[in-house]
């Protein structure tokens, strides 16, 4: 069950030059080694190489290669979340991400990329050590200042390009310079060769100075800038003076390429480090258009720093991003400037205004289509590297009010796609600042929104407190108010505390019906249909979802259109009308599936494959359970995996095939105890009852264990194929090793091996030197695969090779 | 059938010498290439360049007390050092040395 799409490693923005040596024994080496860590300093090109490596082991890789950027994340935890995000996991409640990520990777072959780990590095030392302790097909390559130090780590120093030797145009440094001047528009003829190779020495052969000093060649000779870099050598302002060759060569060259600049280029550069990876023209023009410059100066000033190297630009997707290396220089030059606080204060603003706007138009503007709602939440999903950027500013300047109305306006940290994601942390951190200045009903809707989160964590207890008192401050934002109303039913309702979460339904109900707030106005009327129907009043559950699917329907959000569509399935479900459900399903699965909500997309799938089942639709069942499958697989979500497992125990009873529904049934239930849920369940009782009557005690349990002892997917896959689990598989013999690959010599000293001999008397019996018995026997243990001496000897004696 | 294999104890030098060479191979070492080996005169010096040599590699020694040792390490070729000398350690960050072993990762 491969994942179409095998790599998400981007397009290389220019040729790759040299280093195919390297390039070979790093992609080699991942057969013996499941860590390399690709270690140098800034700009000497880690990042390309591991792109370029990754490149190459795609397909050895079944499960593909990810590449996980780490420059912009700026908190431990997030590293985590980074990698989760990348293999699209999604959050399970009440499980670390850890957990999910393990759980998701235990069986797969796969190569996670972790690039620019320094900042960082514990953080992705203790996951990759995971990772490689408990996914046995795992492997890592991180690109590093400096190493992790784990076991089994392989550190790798990234050298320099070649410099020019004899042959100057054939070193790696110089062709790199040349193809760099060509696609900046200038052709070097070979006359200019001596200064180009003056020019690549002096730069030390560092790609990224390399790059810089190319962009300028349309109004410097290569002479003339390896003069002027010599003397920026000499007046070396940035930096450490004492810090290593490299790294002082690259801050002069990068100092050098910046002193060209135009003041405008220089004030934009540094504006620019505050934006997170990956920014487009309109935040440029609302964060970094202040006076001295202007709206109408950023496109121009833009594209002369892109054609100076310093910014790089992805045409694909009309984005822009510095080097890491670079913007850590412009973030320099911005906090040198009197301008730092300026410019971050604006940014700030600037997201607070652009997630209000889209939380706005997501939840509570009334009457919209889904579309202009699904657009309002992709783009404040966006900008979560900006916000997150920003919320850091909000902890160093001690604008808390500011960060507190951000983060309550931020649906990328709430995510109704799925996972609760980063609230918790982000408000924990605001509301343990003095907040003796923030108005007292911005706290009281920050511990609002700290109790969705904590909910989403399974943190019931403390959940319901933070949603108690920000309900006794709130007022004056009945959005929040009809919501936190309901997410404390919700929480009662988890802990059976139906009749006070009753009450708090109730007053959602109302403050939403008096502000045509329609979202939460849906919630309340699903929750109360839900509470009616335990409560077997079958009609007014009925009367209560039809209003609540209305709504939804008016409303437009496509969270609360699956909402009340799937719960319009249960209730016709609950009153035998399996036609009806059904349709809801289908149309429940076509809004999850818009929304992009893959844990209740999986969820739906498989409620709708059990109606199909039982209403004798076999063939399109077994497709649904098909896709509930493999989404559920995908996303990590292992409650909708235990789901689907049920469904299709129905399935199989459904067709007749008992057996089936035994082992499926006993792989949901070890698949809940392996997640620490409760075990039994009515329906799995129930069925075994049936299967003892049927298959007698011992076939039934025989199967129940089977069902229990091999992962939970594989057995799905042999009941969707009719097929049993074999006996144990026998152990694939080790493939013969082909005597013909060995010489003569090699034949010989193999078979003295099989008497026991010193390779000095093996280099006695045939006249040679010990030194070559070690080189042959090196060369044989390659050829074979083998890791000793004592493996060939045995090997010999078994093809009975002559040992004299 | 069965077969026996009986095994000299006095061999267990070259079971480990046999080690030593896969790895030096799986950290890229292949015949023809320069190996720093920067160890103190002694057994693991003898036992590294041994193993560098069964690869069908050179070795070059190193004195780790040798005068201009940094520059040494700077300006050579190699690509893999076996050393657990501090300063050569250092040294091999500014150079064109991609693998640095310690004696312990030769399994000497």
């Amino acid at each position: 069950m491969a994942d179409a799409l095998l790599h998400n490693l981007p397009a290389e923005p220019n040729r790759f030059v040299g280093r195919e040596r390297d390039i070979d024994d790093l992609c080699a080496m991942f057969h013996e080694t499941r860590a390399v860590t690709l270690c140098g300093v800034g700009g000497i090109g880690k990042t390309r190489l591991a792109l370029r490596v990754a490149a190459k082991l795609v397909p050895e890789n079944a499960d593909g290669v990810w590449l996980v950027e780490l420059a912009r994340l700026n908190r431990p935890e997030l590293v985590l979340q980074e990698v989760a995000d990348v293999f699209r996991l999604e959050t399970e409640p009440g499980h670390s991400p850890l957990d999910t990520l393990v759980a998701r990777l235990s069986n797969a072959t796969c190569l996670i990329v972790l690039d620019n780990c320094e900042h960082l590095i514990e953080a992705a030392a203790h996951t990759t050590a995971a990772l490689l302790a408990m996914c046995p097909e795992v492997r890592v390559l991180a690109t590093s200042r400096e190493a992790m130090r784990i076991p089994g780590e392989l550190i790798w120093h990234v050298p320099p390009l070649d410099l020019p030797g004899d042959d100057p145009a054939e070193a790696e440094s110089v062709q790199l310079f040349l193809n760099r001047a060509r696609a900046a528009g200038t052709q070097l003829g070979e006359g200019s060769l001596p200064d180009v190779a003056r020019l690549c020495r002096a730069l030390d052969g560092l790609p990224l100075a390399l790059e810089l000093a190319a962009a300028r060649t349309r109004m410097l000779s290569p002479g003339q800038i390896a003069d002027r870099i010599d003397d920026r050598f000499a007046l070396l302002t940035s930096g450490d003076r004492t810090a290593p060759a490299r790294q002082r060569t690259l801050a002069a060259a990068v100092e050098w390429s910046h002193d060209l600049l135009s003041t405008a280029e220089k004030t934009l550069l540094r504006r620019l480090s505050v934006l997170a990876g990956g920014f487009d023209l309109d935040l440029v023009e609302r964060v970094c258009a202040e006076p001295p410059l202007s709206d109408a100066m950023v496109v121009p000033l833009l594209g002369a720093l892109v054609d100076k190297s310093l910014v790089v630009c992805d045409e694909q997707r009309g984005r822009f991003r510095l080097l890491d290396t670079i913007r850590q220089f412009a973030a320099d030059r911005l906090a040198e400037s009197d301008e730092e606080r300026l410019v971050r204060d604006l940014h700030l603003r600037v997201l607070v205004r652009l997630q209000e706007l889209a939380f706005e138009a997501e939840f509570v503007t009334p009457r919209l289509s889904w579309q202009e709602r699904l657009a309002a939440l992709t783009g404040s999903r966006e900008r979560l590297g900006d916000q997150r950027e920003a919320l850091e500013w909000v902890l160093r300047s001690g604008n808390f009010a500011l960060g507190l109305r951000l983060c309550v306006r931020s649906s990328g940290l709430l995510s109704m796609g799925g996972g609760a994601g980063e609230i918790v942390s982000w408000m924990e951190r605001l509301l343990d600042q003095d907040l003796s200045r923030v108005p007292r009903e911005l706290v009281a809707v920050a511990k609002g929104y700290l109790s969705y989160g904590l909910l989403a964590r399974d943190e019931l207890e403390v959940g319901l407190t933070a949603a108690l008192e920000g309900l006794a401050e709130m007022d004056g934002d009945p959005f929040m108010l009809a919501a936190t109303h309901a997410i404390a039913a919700g929480a009662l309702m988890r802990m059976g505390r139906a009749e006070e979460a009753s009450a708090h339904i109730e007053q959602a109900m109302t403050v939403a019906h008096a502000h045509d707030d329609q979202l939460n106005e849906v919630s309340a009327l699903v929750a109360l249909s839900v509470h009616a129907l335990r409560r077997g009043r079958h009609r007014e559950a009925q009367r209560l979802v039809a209003e609540a699917h209305a709504a939804a329907m008016s409303h437009g959000h496509p969270w609360s259109a699956a909402l009340a569509t799937t719960h319009l399935g249960v209730v016709a479900e609950r009153r035998g009308d399996l036609e009806a459900a059904s349709e809801h399903y289908d149309a429940a699965i076509s809004w999850l599936r818009r929304l992009d909500n893959r844990g209740e997309l999986s969820e739906c799938l498989a409620r709708s494959g059990r109606i199909m089942a039982l209403r004798g639709e076999g063939a399109a069942a077994k497709e649904r359970l098909v896709e509930a499958l493999a989404v559920a697989r995908q996303c990590g979500i292992r409650q909708a995996l235990s789901r689907c497992l049920a469904s299709l125990s129905t399935m199989a009873e459904a067709e007749g095939d008992l057996d089936g529904a035994v082992l499926a049934s006993s792989a949901a239930s070890s698949l809940r105890e392996s997640m620490g849920h409760k075990v039994g369940s009515h329906a799995a009782d129930e069925l075994l009852a049936r299967a003892r009557a049927k298959l007698g005690e011992g076939r039934t349990t025989a199967l129940w264990s089977k069902g229990r002892a091999r992962p939970p997917l594989e057995v799905a896959a042999l009941v969707l194929d009719g097929r049993r689990p074999e006996p144990a598989p026998v152990r694939v013999l080790q493939v013969e090793a082909p005597s013909a690959l060995l010489t003569v010599r090699e034949m010989e000293i193999a078979g003295l091996l099989t008497r026991g001999l010193s390779n000095k008397a093996i280099g006695e019996e045939l006249v040679i030197s010990p030194a070559t018995v070690a080189r042959h026997i090196a060369n044989i243990m390659e050829k074979l695969g083998y890791t000793s001496r004592a493996q060939i000897a045995v090997w010999a004696a078994e093809h009975g090779v002559p040992s004299a | 059938m069965e077969h026996i294999v009986t095994m000299d104890p006095g061999t267990a030098h070259d079971e480990r010498l046999a080690r030593a060479t896969l790895r030096l191979r799986r950290c890229g070492v292949r015949p023809g290439d320069t190996i720093l080996i920067c160890l103190p005169i002694g057994p693991d010096l003898f036992f590294a360049a041994d193993a560098v040599m069964a690869l069908g590699a050179t070795a070059a020694p190193l004195a780790p007390d040798g005068e201009a040792l940094d520059e040494t390490v700077a300006a050579s070729p190699a690509r893999l050092m076996i050393s657990d000398d501090p300063r050569a350690v250092t040294a091999a960050a500014e150079s064109r040395i991609r693998v640095v072993m310690s004696v312990a990762d030769l399994g000497a």
